[in-house]
């Protein structure tokens, strides 16, 4: 087990270093200048000084080494165009609102998901699991950003319970919204997965012998099928997990959440290359990390798998 | 089984009892009583700085200009350039000395006293290169500045000094009869040296550090969400305006403001497109409803060195077959002012009368005389390039595109751009040639050199139209030069009727405001040019 865990930590390393190369020299090809930002045109000279200070004329493998150097210290640059934050500090302020809101979504989504997808496969093909159904794939078959703007218009302008948008951390009412608007998504894929792998579970062998012991349908259900059928929704928890807590990005810029999902976006269209190079960085090991965790967990979760 | 279930719902609940109760950014109605607090939108995208002698005066200059001021300031009504941390100035008889005399008494929103010195280091500060200001041209006209801004110069070549405590004397390296807007400017604004030593480019992030010197002072500003201001109780003049004013963050304010505002969240929201129908519709917003002119100019650029657009006679046709009130009026629903000229409407020198205007049987002429008699023999692949962001350039684009084809029966291919790739190709036109491409351009202050010397003249040639005249040229020069208003205003005039003949430029709009704003707001105004929102100009009679 620690052998595998050290090998898949060391994996990490070049895979970081191919996704930051890719992210430089893409960014790097997309024209553009940060700096342009008003709705008219800056003059040459100022523009020409700015790319001066921030070294921007300087060769590209000499920015690239550089940017590596001074990121392996821990120092990712200042962020061209916020003046008073560097890219560290906009990550810091931000990743933790994201993680707190994608925590908060997954919660919810495991919550509502399982359960839903359990009494789906346990009445199945009934009402109640069509009903189930409907719900899953209307969850499905919306965007977040939809989602998002659906319930502003329902619960902030219909009924008036929320406000339209904004953040106050996670224990105020503003995190209902987009907590609802990402937990959906990954509720309607774990009540999918769990419905399917439960159904499959229900119909084994075991389970026959276990109804025949005259064990109650609930004590079934939760104590021998749940644990073989959640195997597969762990998987995708972990996939889920990874990406919501990555911030959604579009959720956070329509709700005005001060997420690094949002940061992401405006890094982008914004031609603020270090705080790109940034957050990209950061989520490539976020992601590696999660990824790493779901494999260990299935060590515990399903006694099939040795790791060597 | 079911106990635990119960349990579970006990936990839940008890975690709900504990959770902290919930607060809101606006005070409670008790407190409304007291206080009164404006609560307005704004782009979160760029407010990325708030030191005024590093911003480009995009997102964030309204909370700048309430929080600081210079030595003169413009009457957001009148637009006169008015007395502020200066009491007067004189101006030398040959235009190049301003000596600027200080009120007395005059503080800092912490209390220390604010010196003719704090002027100096500001100037100074924002043009030194190594500042990395977004608008240091600004202040280029003061003699050695713009020597010293390209790294050719020092600070101490710069004339800008402070002869005494209440003395500030600045020199110009020409005369410039618009120099006392550049005064007003925020650039232009005083900063104080120490709290910039010592947090270096932090100083802007917190109500300890940011110390201004305006009608508001800092309270709290939360990147990308919100920033809070209170009156400041060190300024020297009164402040009759709202206790408080805070600002919400939008990425998209155009999107976002309008829904905050009729949920009751705004006292103001910045309307645009299909809202502005949308609001016309509404019984009770189309009473909220208030369009505001802006000082600026939406127009097609052709390249004049280009085939077909170097003959002068196709440049001619071209603007006379665009019919600029429909464009506003059908096409884009009168979000804007119908366009008059090639300038914008209240810069001296602008005439109307001046101007092709729409007359398709003299364009049908000119280009038949220009040798494409309803469009026989026109090049193909001429190019009308824009960047796609805006979903009303697109509209403009192809309407304007049925509208050429329909009257003169030319062909023009759309070439949409990304923004910012958009902004690159731009960038490179300076020498390389073009057809025809989508910009615009906005008073930064009100006066003729912003637009004839600064854009149009061919050394300067802002938009690449590669446009020479040496007769504009000279009149523009000359206009610079001269001190009686006058005299002045005839000069540009003739300047003004030779590049609406020449047509390099082709003005679809002139820029405007839609906003909604809540019955019990008064005094809130947007003056044509720049035309952030100043506080203390407004009431709130909640």
């Amino acid at each position: 087990m620690t052998t595998f865990i050290v090998r898949r930590v060391l994996w990490m390393i070049p895979s970081l270093l191919v996704v930051f190369t890719l992210t430089f020299v893409v960014v790097h090809a997309t024209p553009g200048s940060p700096w342009d930002e008003s709705e008219k045109p800056l003059p040459e000279a100022v523009k020409q000084n700015l790319a001066k200070q921030y070294h921007l004329d300087d060769p590209l493998p000499k920015q690239y080494a550089d940017y590596l150097i001074n990121a392996l210290h821990g120092d990712l640059g200042p962020s061209y165009r916020s003046v008073e934050r560097s890219v560290s500090e906009i990550i810091a302020a931000t990743l933790p609102v994201s993680a707190q809101l994608g925590l908060a979504a997954m919660l919810f989504a495991l919550l509502v998901g399982i359960p839903l997808g359990t009494l789906a496969a346990v009445k199945h093909n009934t009402w109640v699991d069509y009903t189930a159904s409907l719900i899953t794939v209307s969850g499905l078959a919306t965007p977040p950003f939809v989602r998002v703007s659906l319930l502003i218009v329902a619960l902030s302008l219909g009924v008036a319970w929320l406000p339209t948008g904004g953040w106050n951390g996670i224990w105020d009412v503003r995190a209902i919204i987009p907590t609802l608007a990402i937990g959906l998504g990954p509720a309607a894929i774990l009540a999918r997965y769990t419905r399917s792998s439960l159904l499959e579970v229900l119909g084994q062998d075991f389970i026959r012998t276990a109804r025949a012991k005259g064990l109650r349908e609930l004590m079934i259900v939760v104590r021998h099928a749940m644990k073989n059928a959640l195997i597969p929704v762990l998987t995708v928890a972990g996939v889920t997990l990874s990406n919501v807590i990555t911030g959604a990005f579009f959720v956070e810029r329509i709700y005005g959440v001060p997420g690094i999902g949002r940061q992401f976006v405006d890094s982008v269209t914004g031609r603020d290359y270090p705080l790109l190079l940034g957050i990209v960085l950061i989520f490539a090991i976020l992601i590696s990390v999660v990824n790493l965790l779901t494999d260990i967990s299935y060590g515990y979760a399903d006694p099939r798998i040795r790791y060597r | 089984m079911r106990k635990r279930v119960a349990l579970c719902l006990l936990v839940l609940l008890t975690v709900a009892a504990c959770t902290p109760p919930t607060s809101s950014a606006t005070p409670s109605p008790s407190q409304a009583v007291k206080k009164t607090t404006l609560r307005l939108p704004e782009a979160a995208k760029i407010v990325n700085t708030m030191d005024p002698g590093i911003s480009s005066g995009g997102a964030g200059l309204e909370e700048i200009q309430n929080m600081f001021e210079g030595l003169a300031y413009v009457d957001q009504v009148t637009g006169e350039i008015k007395p502020g941390q200066a009491e007067k100035w004189t101006i030398s008889p040959d235009g190049l000395t301003y000596t600027f005399n200080l009120r007395a008494g005059l503080k800092w929103s912490d209390g220390q006293a604010l010196k003719a010195s704090d002027f100096e280091y500001a100037w100074k500060r924002a043009t030194d290169p190594a500042t990395k200001s977004r608008y240091a041209q600004t202040l280029w006209p003061v003699k050695g500045a713009e020597a010293f801004g390209t790294g050719k110069g020092t600070a101490e070549g710069m004339g800008a000094k402070a002869t005494d405590d209440r003395t500030f004397v600045v020199t110009l390296e020409r005369p410039a009869p618009f120099f006392m807007h550049l005064v007003a400017t925020w650039t232009a604004y005083p900063v104080r040296k120490d709290t910039i030593d010592k947090n270096a480019e932090k100083w802007t992030l917190n109500k300890d550090t940011y110390i201004s010197n305006g009608h508001y002072r800092l309270v709290e500003w939360k990147p990308e969400q919100s920033m809070t201001v209170e009156k400041n109780p060190n300024y020297w003049g009164e402040n009759n305006g709202p206790d408080t004013i805070v600002w919400t963050l939008f990425d998209d304010q155009a999107a976002k403001s309008p829904v905050a505002y009729e949920a009751g969240e705004l006292d103001r929201a910045v309307l645009v497109g299909a809202d502005i129908t949308r609001a016309k519709a509404d019984p009770v917003l189309s009473k909220e409803i208030k369009k505001f002119e802006r000082q600026g100019s939406q127009w097609i650029i052709l390249d004049t060195t280009n085939p077909p657009f170097n003959n002068v006679k196709v440049r001619q046709a071209l603007s006379m077959a665009t019919d600029a009130k429909r464009l506003n009026e059908v096409v884009l629903k009168d979000a804007y002012f119908n366009a008059v000229s090639i300038v914008a409407p209240g810069i001296p020198g602008q005439k109307t009368s001046n101007a092709l205007g729409y007359d398709m049987a003299k364009a049908k002429q000119l280009l038949s005389e220009a040798g494409y008699p309803d469009g026989k023999n026109w090049p193909a692949n001429v190019k009308f390039t824009f960047a796609s962001g805006a979903a009303e350039t697109k509209a403009i684009a192809e309407a304007i595109q049925g509208m050429w084809k329909s009257a003169l029966g030319i062909d023009i291919v759309l070439e949409p751009m990304e923004d910012k790739a958009f902004d690159n190709w731009r960038t490179t036109r300076k020498d390389q040639p073009f057809h025809m491409y989508v910009s615009g351009w906005g008073s930064d202050y009100e006066d003729p050199n912003n637009w004839y010397n600064l854009l149009f003249d061919s050394k300067a040639d802002f938009f690449y139209a590669h446009w020479k005249n040496a007769e504009f040229d000279s009149l523009v020069a000359a206009g610079l030069k001269e001190n009686d208003p006058a005299k002045r205003k005839t000069t540009y005039e003739s300047a003004d009727k030779i590049i609406n003949a020449e047509a390099p430029y082709i003005t679809y709009y002139h820029w405007a405001r839609f906003d909604l704003i809540k019955p019990y707001i008064e005094g809130l105004n947007h003056y044509r040019v720049l035309g952030r929102i100043q506080g203390y100009l407004v009431r709130v009679k909640k």
